[in-house]
């Protein structure tokens, strides 16, 4: 049976409170990451970490965390990159990891997170600029299933897995969630 | 090239990518897209109060 998520919230990690230990993930480098490493990384804010709790309960059922990245073109150690002009880089916000509880799968908790995430993307955009919101899938699956909500791959990835969302794509599909509440309901039928 | 996924996390802070990368990277980020419906309703399901 799906679990009841209509009082999941998202907040950003609180290291010393938020309990982690019992996260469990069918894969095991996130399900250890969350476990034992996001803390260090998200208090030394190399990356912010974001974590989905159930009601009152500590315990993290679901997690994803950004950091900045930038794109440039050239080769890993290209000996022209210092070159003038060579280097172009373009800001974008890293979606490291996202995750849910074992117990929480199909709740619903995955695309709330995903929608927080884009939320804080435009919040970093907001305040200081980023092209888009790039990941890696883990995998060809969700590579399409990241495809559902617009993400598209890098053109000649060399895994296939590399994606981005675009900022305006998501700056749109705000726009157009709010434009949607705001419109007047339907007249009922007269007679 | 995709980060690899450890047990560390992953955080790159630089990406290299080539210049046909690059370009439609940059090209497309300009467009001013038409959301898809499961965006949009994605957005809608999870609003963040003002």
């Amino acid at each position: 049976m799906l679990k009841d998520i209509s009082n999941v919230h998202i907040v950003p990690l609180r290291s010393a409170e938020h309990i982690r230990r019992g996260f469990c993930c069918s894969v095991q480098k996130i399900q250890n990451y969350c476990r034992n490493n996001i803390h260090r990384q998200h208090d030394a804010y190399q990356v912010r970490a974001f974590v989905a709790c159930d009601g009152d309960s500590l315990d993290v059922i679901g997690f994803y965390y950004l950091c900045l990245t930038s794109f440039v073109i050239g080769k890993i150690d290209d000996p022209s990159d210092d070159k003038f002009d060579r280097v172009k880089a373009v800001p974008a916000v890293y979606l490291g990891m996202i995750a849910v509880h074992d117990d929480y799968i199909g709740s619903g908790v995955g695309k709330m997170l995903m929608a927080h995430a884009l939320h804080t993307t435009t919040e970093i955009a907001d305040r200081a600029g980023t092209y888009a919101l790039t990941l890696d899938a883990l995998n060809e699956k969700l590579v399409e299933y990241y495809k559902k909500f617009d993400f598209q791959t890098f053109k000649q990835g060399e895994t296939g897995l590399e994606m981005f969302l675009p900022l305006k794509s998501i700056q749109a599909a705000i726009a157009a969630s709010e434009l949607t509440t705001m419109l007047p309901e339907k007249p009922e039928a007269a007679g | 090239m995709a980060a690899p996924l450890t047990d560390e996390g992953r955080f790159p802070a630089v990406q290299k990518i080539t210049k046909a990368e690059y370009d439609h990277f940059v090209k497309t980020c300009a467009q001013q897209p038409k959301p898809s419906q499961n965006l949009i309703a994605l957005m809608s399901a999870f609003k963040r109060e003002k």
